[in-house]
């Protein structure tokens, strides 16, 4: 009964919330003359967050004195935007990404990779930007432990959620953004913890200056995120670097940063283990 | 590290020698691109083993091969002679999914592939001389001893053992596309080092074919047809075919981004590491992002 109450109450609140988002926009817009469909435009609707380290993206990233390396692939492919009027987009897109974790550089050994995929909507007015996806997430094991599996891993990590981001973004210096998410109301968990979760982080920006005839900017992100798991966790990542771009206009850019995490393991076979914690170098690539 | 050296060495010699080929004078210098949404050199359509965001799924939806990443121009020299450069990196995951009950995926293998490239183009001819360096990787619940089967869901599965799987690879293809319809490209792969062991280099063809744009609900449309053959890649005498069918979706005919919807058939031995001696036949349908 107690499962079943729960699931009700994230179904509803999730229901909630998208029935907040979207009042906003029931009523008909000023003006359709500006109406517009396009299909894969080059950039993503909604920017995806770059401090949020399960966030689809191309990176590698060295960590604990190069004893681990993570490599990440993937990102983000809008399929269809609409201009419903002209000061209100929309976007529909799929994500997809993994995320390895290896012993060293060589990539010999693998210790787990992560890998999600999912689906999204996205709308934006003005300096406001919302992102409503649905997400599997899965964690597997890597040959490293074929031999020694590792006593502190989870079992199985395999779930779908919903979750929402507001971002605002009123300047090309500072964008803001804060969310939340569930299980879907299908899935069976454990009714002790909920895995819903929240987040919240900033982005900032220097003003642009010019390095060989190119666009640079020092920038720095934050991003929290708490979940209802293991009692509670919090995790966070700093991010300060230099942000590179042929075209100022454009999404597309090379980053290199120092990276500082600090919370439970990101990675979901170990996402119940505390006190990870990691200041490296990652070089990023924002396609 | 002696053995790095040489490699190293020998990595850049080959590089000199390609780029030798092609020299130009410092005046024909004309623009510098940093971060261009264009290739010089345009990713190959239909090897399994060109980055890129795909998906393909086998008819009867209980295998999925995902491929993650793609190529990136770092930067691009344009000739005023109509040569142009490009220096560029490369990266690709590809995972081997299986679906072994409704909604419920496990990982086979896991594949990580990265490196560099030096791309060129003048007319309608272009080159890519790239450096690869990768690793393959057996998915966690196929561990246990080699041949156990076991069963899940209605389905038997076989365990495997895990083998160290690392490569590093120099490819050079070079591609010839007189006019849009009709692409035809060639060329070699060699492997620097290779764990298990296996023969040195490897032959690379294909063609891509492309139909005129036609528009359905204000979307540019055309056919394609791509074809890729690699013979000896890993195992000797063995052919590895890829063919793909079908659509190329694109907001306007010059677009740089496009939807590939395509039944691909896949002939061959396996191109995932820690399958690579096993033979693979595979029908299915694809969904790939370009660039």
């Amino acid at each position: 009964m107690e499962l079943n109450f729960t699931r009700l109450k994230h179904a509803t609140l999730l229901l909630i919330f998208f029935l907040l988002i979207s009042a906003g926009y029931l009523a008909p817009p000023s003006s359709f003359a500006d109406e517009t469909w396009s299909i894969l435009p080059l950039e993503p609707l909604f920017a995806p967050l770059i401090g949020n380290f399960k966030e689809p993206s191309v990176s590698v990233i060295p960590v604990d004195n190069n004893q681990n390396f993570e490599a990440n692939v993937g990102g983000t492919a809008e399929l269809i935007r609409w201009k419903s009027a002209s000061d209100m987009e929309w976007g529909v897109g799929v994500f997809g990404g993994a995320f390895f974790l290896f012993q060293d550089p060589s990539l010999s050994q693998l210790k787990v990779i992560d890998w999600t995929s999912g689906f999204y909507v996205s709308e934006k007015t003005g300096p406001f930007c919302f992102r409503a996806e649905f997400k599997d997430e899965k964690s597997d094991l890597g040959d490293e432990y074929e031999y020694t599996p590792p006593a502190n891993a989870l079992d199985f990590y395999d779930w779908h959620n919903n979750n929402l981001t507001v971002s605002f973004n009123p300047t090309d210096q500072f964008r803001a953004f804060a969310g939340g998410g569930a299980k879907v109301f299908w899935e069976l968990y454990d009714p002790s913890e909920s895995l819903a979760f929240a987040f919240c982080g900033a982005e900032l920006y220097s003003s642009p200056f010019s390095i060989l005839n190119d666009s640079c900017r020092v920038y720095g992100t934050y991003y929290i995120k708490y979940q209802d798991q293991a009692g509670g966790t919090f995790d966070q990542e700093i991010q300060l670097g230099l942000q590179w771009k042929g075209d100022a206009t454009k999404r597309r850019a090379l980053r290199l940063a120092a990276v500082y995490y600090n919370g439970y393991s990101p990675y979901g076979r170990f996402s119940d283990q505390p006190n990870d914690q990691y200041l490296s170098i990652g070089l990023f690539i924002d396609p | 590290m002696r053995q790095k050296m040489r490699k190293l060495l020998k990595l850049i010699l080959t590089l000199l020698l390609f780029s030798s080929l092609f020299q130009t004078s410092p005046a024909q210098a004309e623009q510098w691109t940093f971060l261009s949404p264009s290739h010089v050199f345009a990713p190959l359509l239909a090897d399994p083993r060109e980055p890129n965001n795909s998906l393909e799924i086998s008819p009867d939806t209980t295998r999925y091969d995902l491929s993650l990443g793609g190529t990136l121009d770092l930067f691009q020299l344009k000739l005023s002679d109509g040569n142009q450069w490009a220096v560029g990196i490369l990266g690709a995951g590809y995972l081997k999914i299986i679906r072994y009950a409704w909604a419920s995926w496990r990982l086979e293998d896991s594949d990580l592939w990265y490196g560099f490239y030096l791309s060129q183009s003048s007319g309608p001819f272009s080159n890519r001389l790239e450096y690869e360096h990768g690793s393959s990787h057996l998915g966690d619940w196929l561990f246990g001893p080699a041949g156990a089967q076991f069963s899940q869901y209605d389905q038997t599965f076989t365990d495997q053992q895990a083998f160290p799987y690392l490569r590093d690879l120099i490819q050079y293809t070079a591609s010839y596309q007189p006019f849009d319809a009709l692409r035809l490209y060639g060329g070699l792969g060699y492997w620097l080092y290779a764990t298990p062991t296996v023969q040195l280099c490897y032959i690379h063809l294909g063609a891509e074919l492309y139909s005129n744009y036609f528009t359905v609900i204000g979307v540019s449309v055309r056919g394609i047809f791509a074809y890729d053959l690699k013979i000896g890649d890993q195992v000797a005498g063995i052919a590895d075919q890829n063919f793909q069918l079908g659509f190329q979706l694109k907001s306007t005919p010059e677009s740089l981004s496009a939807l590939n919807l395509t039944l691909d058939y896949y002939n061959g031995n396996s191109e995932y590491g820690q399958f690579y001696n096993q033979s693979d036949n595979r029908f299915g349908f694809g969904i790939a992002f370009l660039p």
